[in-house]
This record gives C-alpha cells, structure tokens and sequence, in this order.
C-alpha cells in the first residue's frame, strides 16, 4: 500500500509541474502581445507605446521566456501567486475569499446528485424493465442531455418568476443556494445514476453474489455489503471527476446566479484580462483535480484490494 | 412549515420499513430483487428534495414585495463588482464623488461645488468661486484649500491639464493658471472622471519604488503625484514638449469608458481615472530609461467625496451598499439607501429586474440589457424601459494607407454598397449608425454634416470597375486574376456586431465582393489595430463628452485606425486651440476630413439603454457621465 501511494504521489507531482508550466504559458497563449495586455489593464485602453515598453520591461516581458518560468516557479514556491493587475491584492487572498462559497455550491450540489442519483440507480437495477427503470433511465438521460444553464434558466422563471419564491440571483441562506445546487447537481444525477444502474447489473451477475445467496445471506446485506461495494467502483470515479469539475468552480451557473465563487472569479480575471487572477485561479483548480484524482485512486484500492495488489503494494 | 419538515426527516424512516418487509419476503425464497418496493419513499424524497428546501431557511436577498408609499431600500443589478476597498468605485462613483460644475442638456457648463466662475480673457486661469457650507463624508470642510490640495496631488485627474500654478485668493476662491490655453477645461472638469474632488485627508503619499513588487502600488487609477506648482504634465507644458513626450491628450482620458463591456483600468480598483499606477505626472508612467518622479506621490485611501452618499458595506464579489450621508449641502436624499446587487449574467439581471429583486439595472456598459430582453421589458406594466443618447461612437474603418482601401474610389464604393437602413435595424433599439464622427448628444455635434450617405450598389459597381476591379468568376470582382476578397475584424465584446458584420458581408456580396469575417478577442483585435494590420474593422467606441479626438484618429494613437497627416496637424491645432470657438470650429474640420476621406465605412452608436420598476420615480439620468449617469438619483424617489 505504502509504495503504491508513493507512486501515486509521485504521478501527481509530475502532473503539478506539467500544470505550472501550462498555467505560466497561459499569458503567451491568448492572442495580442502579454505587455499589452497588461498595459492596458493598468493604464485604460488607450495606452501607448511607451506604457507598452515600461510594462515589458517591468513585468520581465523582455526575458526569455525560460527566465520568466523560473522566476514565477520561484514566486509559487513561496505561495506568491502574485497580486491582482486591476485592485492590486494577493491572488491568493482573493482565491481563498471565494473558496468557501464554491465548496458549499459543490457539496450542496453532490449531496443532491447522490441523494437522487443513488437511490434512482439502486431502484433501476433492482427493478429493470419496469415502469420505474424506464421513469428512472428517462430522468437520467434528460439530467445527462440538459444543458446547466437552460436548466438554470428554467429553475430562475418557474421559482423566481413565476412561483416567486426564491431570489434569482444572491448568495447566503439557503434560498440562494437551492436554484444553484439543483442546476449543478441534477446534471450529475443522471450520469451517476446511470453509471450505478449499469454497473449494479453487472455485478449482480457475477458468481460470488450467487454463493453469497447460497449460503444463506440476506439479500439486503448481499446488495449493500457485497454488490454495491463493487459497484460503486465506476461511479466512484464519475463522482471524483465531478467533484473536481464542482470544486474548480463551474463558471456559468456561477454566473448565472452571481454566485461568489471561484468560477465568477475567474470570469472577472478573464474579462479584466487580469492574467494572474486567471493563473491562480486555474492552477487551483488542475491542483484540486489532482488530488481528487489521487483520493480516489486511493478510494478504489480501498474499494477493491486487487488494485493495490496488482500494482505489488 | 413544521409538518413539512416531520415528514421529510421522516422520510429515511420509510425506506427502512420498507426494506425490512422485504427482507421477510426473502424468507420465503423470493428474489428480493423484485420485491423491495422503494417506490413511494424516492418519490417523496425527490419531491421533498426540490420543493422542501424552497420554504425554509435564511434570506439574505429577500424577494421585495410592493408596498405602498413607503420609502425602501433600491436595488441596482450590476454585472461586476467595481468596487476596491482603497477607494475606488466605478458605477457609483457619482454617488460619492462631486465636480466643480456640471453639463446641461446642451453641455453648458453649471455651478455644482462651484458656485461661479472667472476665465481670463487669454485663457490662461481660471477663477473658481466655491460654495460655502459644504463638507467631505468625513467632516473636512470643502474650501478653497481643499480644492488646492486635490488639484496640486492627485495628478491623476488634474495633472491631465496643463496646469501652472494655483492660487487660493481666499477662503472659498481658487485659482487655477494653465501653461497653455484649454478650452475644453470646463467641460472636462465637469465629469467625474476628470474633475472629481475627493477628501484630502484619504490622499496618502506612497512610494513609487513599491510598483514593481505590487506592495504599495495603487490601484490603477488611483494615483496621484507630483506637485502641480512648476511643475508640468508629461505632454502638457513646454518641459514636456522639450522632452519630446507626447501631448496627454493621447493619454487614456480618465474614467474613458472600455469597449463594450470591458471594464477600464482600476474598475475593479480605483476610479477608473486611467491614471498610471506610478502617480507619474500627467497620469503617466515615467519615459523608459528617465529617473522616476520627484517628489511625493499620493493615492486615494477611500471613497470619500461631497456627494449625497457613502459607502456604507461592501462584500466583494456579492454586493455593496452606499447610504445617504445627511446633511447633503445639496437637500435632502430620498432614497436612502442604494444596494448594488452583482448579476454578471445580463439575462439573470433583466428576470431579476422582472422578479422585483432588483428595481433599475442597464446603468453602465458593464450592466448592459440584452437587446433581445428588452421587448418583454416594455410589455410589462411595472417596468419602464429607456434608451438615452450617447456619446460613444464607434467606427468600421478602412486600413486606407495601404493595399485595396488606399485607393478613395474603393473606400467611397464599399461605402455605397451598404444600406444604413438594413443596419439601423440590427442595431435598434439600442443604438444606430450615424453619419458623421460624434453622436448628436455632442456639442460638437453639426447637423449639417449629418448627410446621409445614398445606398448605391449601382454607383459602387461602377467606381469599383474604375478602379480595375471587373466582374469574373462566380460572380466575384477580379483585378489582374485576383478575386476581390476583404476580411473585416471585430471584436467579441458586443452581441449586435455579428449581426452588423453579417448584413454587410452579404451587401457586399451584392456588388460582387467576398467579404470574409473574423472574430477576434479585444486583445487580438487592439493588437491589430496598433499594428494596422488589417483590411477592414470595426474600431472599438469611445464615448465622452471629452470628445478626445486624438484617440480615435491620431497616427499616433494605439486605438486610431486612421494615420493621415492633415488630420493630425488639425488634431493638434484643436487640442490647443486658444478658446471653446475656435475649438469648435477646428472639429467640424476634423470631421469633415474624416468624412470627405472617406476613412469610415459607417459610423455606429450604442445608446444608454436602462430599465427600472415603476416604483423608481423622477429618476433623472446624468447626460454628461457615459459610465455612471445616476449622478441624480439622490433627487430621484423609490416607494
């Protein structure tokens, strides 16, 4: 176990690296020249070539671009994600100010997706080709097939315009936050429900249930204990891959609901061209992915033994 | 509520009842797979789920109910925040802040915190009579001395002019010597972004050497510096003209409003003053290899001004909210107290607005009404839907120093071949095209210019075939076996301008030109523009009263399309003509330059379109601000 945990580790911080230097990259990528861009972020859109210049020289434009990786990687190591270009701040301290309002918006959503999702999946393996599969299979496509933000838009005129019971924008109380979570979370719902209907019939079939039964087991128990157990390995993954996508901050339903998260931060970085903004925020996010990545591999060999064994932990 | 809640907590107790009378049917030898009946506790869980959470918990932003006749709280959907802590604030700096004069219908300057007014008959100074009794947010009394400290530290608004020397002739007069004439003085101190008086005692000095590490570096926009007294602007007075550094009025004006949908420097941070970060004079950064500036550099510390509100609670990224600051010198404010509620999603503000969560949104570019919302708007009976002139002006010109567009019967064909009219109706209704450089809202604006240019396709076949170009293959021009192909850029920022460049693309096609269209991100696009590196684009607007004509047509500025001698010497001439007159009369050449060269396939305006609830009464909009026009909102009343 130990060895495999190390590997896997290792494997995330080849992957961290990969991401820094992406990130760094990202300021070369957009079109139009980065001390442009930048001079106009501080100077208004009118600059000329001599802020163009200043900004260049200032902000080490000029330098190789080797010479810049090496200097921001030095800068990150300090966690120093540098300060805004528009209101001068740490990057970090704003990212850390928005993380509480993207981790209750991704909870919120997953506790719904697996409240609904779990149960409606169990229900369709357990009673294929009935009525309630089909109803259940029906509800997943259409959680799968929504675009979120139609689905927010529908939440916003059946609650707020037409109900008017819920504020469609805001963010505190749980009012705030039910338009929001179910657009997030009802997507997710029908992957995560067909995933586990799709997979529950598959284990259902495997031998070990059958001796299970007969040696005299409780159906409940074989379903919960021995069926379930390995048929959440699959659907573990979807959740961990979601639950990276969630906390990543989904830019927009935030938006949509002017919701302060991660996401909205990000959309004003992209829209201010504030660049540092857009690379913090995007490295936390390939960072969160990671390490959900690695919790879940780790959650896997918890799951199944065979995958630690084979991998000689 | 209660019983609602019983039956949801009660709900897990339904699924276990269920799945232990299934596990005594497995007793009996029956697949339970068949027969746990789970049916009615998911179906309540699911509808508990959605509906159950709708009736309980905390609200912070409550839905507003109508009440009757009782002042209340005003809520303004915005699409970013644009407010910093140290000070800086965009879409309610009108608020707060206060100018020495303001503009009338006609932009005629009138008294505001200052109550009359002396010009010299050189031009050269300027005596400003203040009113008495009024005082900053913070008790300082608004006096002559004040005035004096504002326009001698923050350089970032008053280092744009050239001023010499200031004077404060007594208690409540000031005077202020400029190097050179500058008849747009008066007008451009009447905006807030170039002429907003702020508390001295939030100018703090900061030390330029911190720029580079971020530590002390204001936010853009928010800098001062320098000392007014001897002292000139880079590009303002004759130190600067010795230095070779270009006049300011190529600088970024203060508080310029972005293209469409861009937030200008310090939005977010600082008042969008487009001031350099440094403090330097003249709001500009220091020449490359040139020592820093001397003397002592000041920011803005807080948002602390004369006007009839101050911010009272800002939650960044949420919401912020300004509250009367009585006694307001002015009378008494009605509304008192004004939420600024963040909806980045423009389609969210307008059903916001319908929802009564919010009651007025459209008030700056940043908090636009989506054209295709405002029908639904209009038909309803308790919201009022309204379009204002504006000033910004955007333009589709030609790269006329080179290749196709440099030959004039080309541009003057290409501009026959499009029907004003086929684009009005895209642009309506909030905005059309126009006909001359500034829009009618402006002083300089001269009907007799506004000649409607005739739709022609005959007439731009014909100058085409003039120029060479004949018909060929596929119903395409040709020119030596050339085929007659164009790309036209423009920029993501503003919905309409696909529309804009589809109509003309297919008008051109009519007289046998392939017109192809190319998106660009505004970065893209600037850097097309700075390079000209392009055959045809639609320039991003600018709009004020400023009337800066060196941004948009100068050879020199990053943002001008157009590089032509004359007009730069007419440029010039106009930024320091001796009086408003002469001015006057040097823009009308300025734009008849522009026209009879045909350098602008078509002119385009967006007008300030807003919408509010019916329970908003005698709101009047600030003409003069292209950004912020809620300067009067404190006059206006909300039940």
């Amino acid at each position: 176990m130990g060895s495999y945990l190390l590997r896997r580790m290792l494997i995330a911080l080849v992957s961290l690296v990969g991401v820094t230097f992406i990130t760094f990259l990202l300021i070369f990528l957009v079109p139009g020249d980065p001390a442009e861009m930048v001079a106009e972020a501080r100077f208004g859109h009118a600059v000329g070539d001599r802020e163009v210049e200043l900004v260049r020289v200032m902000e080490g434009f000029d330098q190789a671009i080797p010479t810049q990786y090496w200097r921001w990687m030095g800068h990150l190591l300090s966690l120093d994600l540098g300060h805004s270009l528009i209101n001068r701040k740490p990057v970090l301290e704003l990212i850390r100010s928005r993380l509480p309002a993207t981790l209750l918006l991704a909870f919120s959503s997953l506790l719904i997706s697996l409240v609904i999702a779990l149960p409606a999946g169990l229900l369709a393996a357990l009673r294929k080709d009935t009525w309630l599969d089909t109803f259940a299979r029906l509800f997943a496509l259409l959680g799968v097939s929504i675009p979120g933000f139609w689905l927010s838009y529908l939440l916003i005129i059946f609650f707020s315009l037409q109900l008017k019971i819920l504020p469609v924008s805001g963010y505190g109380g749980l009012k705030t936050l039910v338009m929001p979570s179910l657009a997030l979370g009802l997507g997710m719902t029908g992957l995560v429900a067909r995933l586990l209907r799709a997979s529950l019939l598959e284990v259902w079939q495997q031998d070990y249930l059958r001796a299970a039964r007969a040696n005299g087991i409780g159906e409940r128990k074989i379903l919960f204990k021995y069926a379930l157990k390995n048929a959440m390995i699959p659907v573990v993954t979807v959740i961990g891959l979601q639950l990276g996508m969630l906390l990543s901050g989904t830019v927009i339903i935030e938006n949509i609901f002017g919701w302060p998260g991660l996401g909205m931060l990000l959309l004003d970085g992209i829209f201010n061209r504030d660049f540092p903004i857009v690379q913090g925020c995007v490295l936390v996010i390939a960072v969160c992915f990671i390490l959900i990545n690695v919790a879940v591999d780790l959650f896997y060999a918890w799951l199944d033994p065979r995958i630690r064994w084979s991998t000689g932990g | 509520m209660a019983p609602l809640m019983a039956v949801l907590n009660n709900a897990p107790m339904f699924l276990y009842v269920k799945i232990n009378s299934a596990s005594k049917k497995e007793k009996q030898g029956e697949l339970a797979m068949k027969k746990i009946n789970y049916t009615l506790p998911v179906f309540l869980l699911l509808f508990f789920i959605i509906f159950g959470f709708t009736g309980c918990g905390g609200n912070s932003q409550q839905v507003s109910q109508p009440q009757e006749k009782v002042p209340a709280e005003l809520v303004v959907g915005v699409g970013r925040d644009t407010v910093d802590p140290e000070g800086g604030m965009w879409e309610s700096r009108g608020l707060v802040f206060e100018t020495l004069v303001t503009l009338d219908e006609q932009g005629k300057p009138q008294p505001l915190l200052a109550k009359d007014w002396e010009i010299a008959s050189d031009g050269l100074s300027y005596t400003f009579f203040l009113q008495e009794g009024v005082s900053f947010h913070d008790g300082t009394p608004f006096d002559a001395r004040a005035l004096e400290e504002n326009v001698n530290k923050l350089q970032s608004i008053w280092g744009k002019y050239p001023i010499k020397k200031t004077e404060v002739k007594g208690d409540y007069t000031l005077q202020i010597s400029l190097y050179e004439p500058y008849p747009l003085f008066m007008h451009h101190v009447a905006q807030l972004a170039r002429g907003m008086v702020v508390s001295p005692n939030v100018l703090e000095e900061f030390t330029v050497d911190g720029q580079k590490e971020g530590g002390s570096m204001p936010p853009a926009g928010m800098s001062g510096g320098g000392s007014a007294s001897g002292m000139p602007p880079a590009g303002m007075g004759p130190q600067a003209e010795k230095q070779g550094m270009p006049p300011s009025s190529g600088m970024p004006p203060a508080g310029m409003p972005p293209p469409a949908g861009m937030p200008p420097a310090g939005s977010m941070g600082g008042s969008p003053m487009g001031g350099a970060p440094g403090g330097m004079p003249g709001g500009m950064p220091p020449a490359m290899g040139q020592p820093q500036v001397e003397g002592p550099q000041y920011k803005v510390t807080a948002p602390v001004g004369t006007g009839p509100y101050r911010l009272a609670e800002h939650v960044p990224g949420q919401y912020w909210v300004m509250e009367a600051a009585e006694p307001y010198w002015q009378g008494p404010v009605k509304i008192q107290k004004i939420r600024y509620l963040i909806i980045p999603d423009a389609h969210s503000r307008v059903m916001a607005l319908e929802s009564g969560q919010i009651h007025l949104t459209g008030i700056s570019p940043l908090s636009r009404i989506p054209a295709g919302d405002m029908e639904r708007i209009e038909q309803s009976k308790e919201l009022v839907l309204r379009h204002e002139p504006s000033f910004r002006v955007s333009p589709i010109a030609f790269q006329h120093l080179e290749g196709l567009f440099a030959d004039a019967r080309v541009r003057a064909a290409f501009i026959h071949a499009v029907s004003e009219e086929s684009l009005d109706k895209v642009l309506a209704p909030t905005g059309s095209t126009l006909h001359t450089p500034v829009t009618p809202a402006s002083p300089f604006y001269f009907p007799g210019l506004d000649k409607k240019r005739p739709y022609d396709p005959a007439r731009a076949k014909n100058l085409l075939a003039q120029a060479g170009w004949l018909p060929g293959p596929g119903g395409i021009l040709h020119k030596e076996g050339k085929p007659l192909q164009v790309r036209l850029l423009y920029s993501t920022t503003r919905p309409e301008d696909d529309y804009l460049a589809g109509i003309i693309q297919q008008q051109l096609k009519e007289i046998g030109v392939e017109l192809t269209i190319t998106q660009l991100e505004s970065g893209a696009l600037f850097a097309a523009l700075a390079e000209r590196d392009f055959e045809l684009i639609m320039a991003p607007g600018i709009g004020s009263t400023s009337l800066d004509f060196e941004m948009d047509y100068h050879s020199r500025s990053r943002r001008s399309a157009i590089a032509d001698p004359v007009l730069d010497r007419l440029i010039g001439e106009y930024n320091t003509a001796p009086d408003f007159t002469r001015q006057k009369e040097l823009s009308r050449k300025i734009q008849e330059r522009i026209l009879g060269e045909n350098y602008v396939l078509v002119f385009t305006t967006t007008y300030k379109s807003y919408a509010h609830s019916t329970r908003l009464e005698n709101f009047i909009p600030a003409l003069e601000e292209e950004v912020n026009f809620m300067r009067h909102i404190w006059q206006a009343e909300f039940y």
